[in-house]
């Protein structure tokens, strides 16, 4: 029961027939296979050559991982765990990811996974490595004196992008959390690993011009009065910035993390203890995982440049490496709110899971992040909300265009567009179906579709983000028969969304001043319920009139 | 400036040297470390950077020299 009650929360689960081996780094393919008595043995990916990592089904995989373990020339065997869902994501190593199953990043795939949201990562650089193939990387920028390129040359950095955008189900390597979003890499620290805080507050200068919504810092050190000025500055233009709270292993998190309004992020291991290297202290916000290599395979594995040319796949563990995994996630709830900053934090914050003392404390801050849960409260609590108000109002309409028993069903029509158009089809995400770009679009809120579409901020511009789609509808398809009440009731639920971020702010319309943008907001929602009063009136006219004998 | 204290080598991140000074100080060293020296008690000479990092595991100190102590 257990395994399939797994598949259905699209879990990971342990796959009870295949082990996987790891050779000494230069066994053949053909020593591997007679070693380890396995003539079926493949390498996991052409690419886990180099490393010489097999994988292979057998009949009892208890049996095989004591057998095998016990031979010279293997460092490891164990089961592989892999998501069973459906086999998404495919990429091969995924099974030891067990950081992104603790935070739950399939929730995060199944709305969009960060499309049209940019993160800047502030850091060594990033290097495209082969399993960053399908990422978007925009063009970068250096700080660094004496490296002109954004290339990494110590493997931090392009480390980090992993988590937070690696490739996925991509048929190589490992994943990420917010595949779609696109990394914004800016070099400020030299391949040594450090850099001095000009370049670091010019790189953060950079990333706000640049469009980055979130900023992620993997570095620290102490306080900095041109970082805090230029951390503020970021702040003021809606960035979100998540930094590492420090590896000192002691109390105290260092800067820039411990700026104000900062989301300091602490680390947790695979058993969700506190990291042992993990700095902590009073402004940490919350936790994530960054890995505890005293535990089997308890680092993040991210691919990243292997330092003479090629890539491999390494597990790091750090702060450094926590910190992607909320920046990642921040991505992910900012295209799903359509860029709300306030919102994203709060659901970062208010769904974290709960560790240590109850309640905030300084070790955990919030709690360790929980994408998962943050994704139900964003669809059931708040879309499902919408859903229903949508609902409502388009009810509300139809009882304007008569209530007839013969237009019953058109009224379920309308107020099935109103709520779907208002909500999204909102309950998509909670299903155990892989993740796709349709899927996604369809569990949003009609009037965020373009946030999905469309690069921050242009697709909130005052064109897209008006009644003028709903009028053009109105007045092409309202006349329809069978269309003008699907239109009445779209229109209905999307001044219900525009009415909804009038009031409760969160979407500013691009390049509008914050007053400005209510105002916009409030007028069109106004003249959106106009073109519903108005499609279904016409509903109702031609009612009339092919009613008269 | 010189500091004494224990070399020690950090798995975090890319990994870090530190050097453990005598009074329980954690020093991130950047520049040239003889990693035979590892676990040795030693004298760090070099300066304090102005500098943040990727190893966050103390403030940073650029070498120009490590020998035993």
């Amino acid at each position: 029961m257990l395994p399939t009650l797994a598949l259905l929360v699209a879990g990971p689960l342990a796959h009870a027939d295949v082990v996987v081996v790891d050779f000494v780094d230069g066994t053949s393919l053909d020593e591997a296979r007679v070693r380890a008595d396995l003539p079926a043995l493949e390498w996991v990916h052409p690419l886990s050559a180099d490393e010489s990592l097999g994988m292979a089904e057998v009949s009892d995989v208890d049996e095989a991982i004591a057998r095998i373990s016990a031979l010279p020339g293997v460092e490891s065997a164990e089961r592989t765990i892999r998501m069973e869902a459906l086999g998404y994501p495919d990429d091969p190593l995924y099974g030891r990811q067990w950081n992104l199953a603790a935070i739950g990043a399939p929730a995060g795939w199944r709305v969009g996974g960060g499309a049209g949201v940019t993160v800047a990562v502030i850091d060594t650089g990033v290097s495209r490595v082969a399993d960053l193939a399908d990422t978007e990387l925009l063009d970068g920028a250096s700080f660094v004196a004496g490296e002109p390129g954004w290339s990494d040359g110590n493997g931090h950095g392009t480390h980090v992008a992993g988590t937070i955008a690696q490739s996925t189900d991509n048929g190589i390597g490992v994943a990420g959390v917010a595949p779609h979003a696109r990394v914004l890499p800016i070099k400020a620290l030299s391949a040594q690993g450090f850099g001095m805080s000009p370049w670091i507050a010019s790189a953060i200068d950079e990333a706000a011009d640049r469009g980055a919504q979130v900023i992620n810092l993997s570095l620290g050190g102490s306080y900095s009065k041109v970082i805090a000025t230029a951390v503020e500055k970021a702040q003021d233009r809606g960035v979100l910035v998540i930094a590492a709270a420090g590896n000192s292993g002691r109390e105290g998190v260092g800067y820039p993390a411990a700026l104000p309004g900062v989301l300091a992020v602490s680390a947790v291991g695979p058993d969700d203890a506190l990291a042992p290297y993990s700095s902590w202290g009073a402004q940490v916000g919350i936790s994530a995982p960054g890995g505890d290599k005293r535990k089997t395979d308890g680092g993040i594995l991210q691919d990243t440049v292997d330092g003479e040319g090629g890539h491999a796949f390494k597990e790091l563990q750090g702060t450094s490496m926590a910190s992607p995994h909320v920046a990642g996630a921040a991505a992910v709830l900012l295209s799903a709110t359509g860029g709300d900053v306030a919102r994203t934090r709060a659901l970062l914050e208010g769904t974290a899971r709960d560790l240590g003392p109850a309640g905030p404390d300084p070790r955990f801050g919030h709690g360790r992040l929980d994408l998962a849960a943050a994704v139900r409260r964003l669809v059931v609590q708040q879309q499902g909300i919408l859903f229903g108000l949508g609902g409502a109002a388009a009810l509300l309409l139809a009882g304007l265009g008569g209530t007839a028993a013969t237009r019953r069903s058109r009224t379920l029509v309308t107020v099935a567009a109103g709520a779907i158009a208002a909500g999204g089809l909102f309950f998509l995400p909670l299903l155990p179906l892989p993740p796709s770009p349709v899927t996604a679009l369809l569990s949003r809120p009609i009037a965020l579709w373009p946030a999905a579409l469309l690069p921050d901020p242009y697709w909130r511009n005052p064109l897209l983000l008006s009644a003028a789609l709903p009028f053009l509808a109105t007045f092409v398809l309202g006349p329809t028969r069978s269309l003008g009440p699907v239109v009445a009731g779209l229109c209905a639920g999307v001044a219900v969304s525009f009415g909804h971020a009038a009031v409760m702010g969160g979407l500013v319309v691009w390049p509008l001043p914050a007053a400005a943008s209510t105002a916009w907001l409030a007028l069109n929602a106004v003249l959106t319920a106009l073109c519903a009063i108005a499609a279904i009136g016409v509903a109702r006219l031609r009612d009339k009139e092919e009613a008269r004998p | 400036m010189t500091w004494t204290g224990r070399l020690e080598r950090r798995d975090i991140g890319t990994g870090a040297w530190v050097l453990v000074t005598d009074q329980g100080e954690q020093l991130q060293l950047v520049g040239p470390v003889p990693p035979e020296l590892r676990g040795r008690a030693v004298v760090v000479e070099g300066a304090t950077a102005d500098a943040l990092g990727a190893a966050m595991v103390g403030p940073i100190v650029q070498v120009k020299r490590v020998r035993p102590a």
